[in-house]
């Protein structure tokens, strides 16, 4: 009789505990959701790599490692077969499960949104290979970098050579030009941003024999004010952002300020058309470099200074 | 609280600031060149900023004041009904989709709306509530905001890194008012919500014992809190479509000239758009010169210059505020 009074008070059957069963079960799914297969002992003789950054990826594919990559970012778009590895996140923001379960050997990276994850994945003994891509003269040296590292370092040697040489040529047809036109370099429609010296656009534009007139700034990108912006009056405004395959003009032809620039009375704002190969400091670079100096060549014809 | 002889005192100076903040510029101080094009150019662009600075600066104070009045809330502001939250929605909606890069009016025809429909949906929704009580109306307020802000988040999670760049920046403030039309605009719809702020000043005064009180001291609750709630939110909205999200000027400049000129609204609201807009004009002239040719954000002058004044009138001896 105690016995029974003594019980807990539970009037209900076993449907009470349906609810918590199925809890239970919810939150041992969200455990089993982010398991990966473990990872076999990594194969020494054949590296897999995963890539943080767009123009890494590329500088794999340069060297002919593109079999090697394993994981790449959303912003990978180049070359075409690239859509067919896994995306592991976004540029420089990897999500760690996904990198995981890719099974790298290495993790190439440039700059990472979070600085941590270098030491999570070395505690993991996973290596994490800096490769430094900021300046134009850094991108012959990254590309022997992943050379050596995929075992391409013949074929690297090869794209790094004619990079070097394109560059220098450049350098000296940028010299033996007699005009120089002062050009801003505009990022964005909604907001007034634009680069100093050491960005790599900033670097291109030099090369292509323009002049940055935000280069006497050491940062790389700023927000400026209008008034800074008249008071230098660039001869050209170049559009570093998606026109829509507009002209450019439009945007500024109304706006306080803009209207008032010889760049834009005299219409000579232009668009960059491809702004991958502009704007990421990879292999492509003398094609970015072709389309800055196509654009001087462009607004030079026009205006009738050579 | 200062006599009307020594408000005047503190009255006079303003133009002379508004001038000083005219000569200033990241160009060197001084009037430009007027003969030449660029000199010009710049004096426009100055005036420009002068105005959208004045316009915004008095939209947020009186709108600050209003609300703190009408919520008897000392910690109302004009972004305390979602403006802010449903403006930088519509204006991220706007930056994300790219029709910020086919016409400039296309930001802050998004934002407004965005601002616009925001307060529609918590009036609705405060409404069907309990009226316009003043706590339903701000949990509302602030529940729609952060629903409304987790839309943002989520449209910053998905959206490309150059059009996050394009939305920070914009979320940031910024008094560059892109053409003379759109501030005319923002400015008549400021004028129109300004001017039923001071027609209902009476009422306000009345409406800070309460709605009950109001009512028995002869307001006409049922059309006074709402016309006052729309327009109060009304400026608000054309401040954030012209300017983005500027913090601070809307809660802090009404408390301090509470203290200084008195709880009477019928001044204390002209003085609110005066003190307001040439607050928010010396601290934008602050922003655009201190670093240049860098421009930092006009948020944090308004803190950090309005903030240590308002500790100065908190702690000063005399009659603690009203509200």
């Amino acid at each position: 009789m105690s016995a029974t009074r003594n019980r807990p008070v539970h009037t209900g059957s076993g449907d009470d505990l349906v609810p918590v069963f199925c809890c239970a079960l919810f939150v041992f799914l969200c455990f089993l959701s982010g398991c990966v297969r473990p990872a076999p002992q990594p194969d020494t003789s054949s590296p897999r790599l995963v890539s943080t950054a767009p123009n890494l990826t590329e500088c794999v594919f340069a060297v002919g490692a593109g079999d090697l990559l394993v994981g790449r970012t959303e912003s990978c778009n180049y070359p075409p077969e690239v859509r067919q590895i896994p995306s592991v996140g976004g540029f420089g923001t990897p999500y760690l499960e996904r990198l995981l379960a890719a099974r790298p050997t290495h993790v190439l990276e440039t700059v990472l949104a979070d600085p941590d994850l270098r030491h999570r994945l070395e505690a993991l003994h996973i290596p994490v290979v800096h490769v430094s891509c900021t300046h134009l003269d850094d991108i012959p040296q990254a590309l022997l970098q992943i050379g050596g590292l995929t075992g391409h370092a013949k074929a690297a040697e090869r794209v790094a050579d004619a990079l070097r040489t394109g560059i220098a040529q450049a350098r000296a047809d940028a010299a033996s030009r007699t005009a120089h036109p002062r050009v801003l370099l505009l990022f964005s429609a909604d907001s007034p941003v634009t680069s100093g010296r050491r960005a790599f656009v900033s670097e291109l534009l030099e090369l292509a024999g323009g002049v940055n007139v935000g280069s006497e700034t050491e940062t790389d990108y700023y927000h400026f004010s209008l008034e800074w912006l008249l008071k230098q009056d660039p001869d050209i405004v170049l559009c570093l952002f998606e026109a829509a395959g507009r002209n450019p003009v439009a945007l500024f032809e109304n706006q306080t300020g803009w209207k008032a620039l010889s760049a834009v009375r005299q219409h000579r704002v232009y668009a960059v058309p491809d702004l991958d190969t502009a704007s990421r400091p990879g292999p492509r670079l003398l094609e970015g470099l072709a389309q800055l100096k196509h654009i001087l060549e462009l607004d030079a014809r026009r205006t009738g200074k050579p | 609280m200062l006599t009307t002889r020594q408000l005047l005192f503190w009255i006079l100076p303003i133009p002379f600031l508004l001038a000083l903040c005219l000569l200033a510029g990241s160009s060197g101080f001084g009037i430009p060149d007027l003969g030449t094009a660029t000199g010009r150019a710049l004096m426009e662009l100055r005036l420009s900023r002068l105005a959208t600075g004045f316009v915004v600066g008095a939209a947020l104070s009186c709108s600050g004041c209003a609300l703190q009045a009408v919520l008897r809330n000392a910690l109302a502001e004009p972004y305390v009904l979602g403006v802010s939250s449903g403006g930088s929605l519509g204006a991220a909606v706007v930056i994300a989709s790219g029709l910020s890069a086919v016409t400039p009016l296309a930001l802050p025809g998004g934002a407004f709306l965005g601002a616009a429909a925001t307060l529609l949906l918590v009036c609705a929704i405060a409404q069907r509530s309990s009226g316009y009580t003043p706590n339903t109306l701000i949990l509302t307020g602030v529940v729609a905001g952060s629903m409304l802000s987790s839309l943002l988040m989520l449209l910053l999670s998905f959206a490309r890194s150059r059009a996050v760049h394009g939305i920070t920046w914009w979320l940031l403030g910024n008094l560059q008012a892109t053409s003379w039309a759109l501030l005319s605009v923002a400015a008549l719809l400021v004028a129109l919500a300004l001017g039923i702020l001071f027609f209902e000043a009476r009422a306000l005064n009345a409406l800070v014992l309460g709605n009950e009180t109001a009512h028995n001291l002869g307001v006409r609750t049922r059309y006074a809190v709402p016309a006052v709630l729309a327009a109060a939110t009304l400026s608000a909205a054309a401040a954030v479509a012209v300017s983005g999200i500027i913090g601070f000027v809307g809660l802090i400049v009404p408390h301090a000239l509470r203290r200084l000129a008195g709880a009477n609204h019928r001044l204390l609201l002209p003085c609110c758009a005066l003190f307001g807009g040439a607050f928010l004009v010396a601290c934008d002239t602050l922003a655009r010169t201190l670093f240049a040719p860098h421009e930092i954000p006009v948020g944090v002058i308004t803190s950090l210059s309005g903030g240590p004044f308002f500790f100065y009138l908190l702690t000063r001896k005399g009659k603690p505020s009203p509200l």
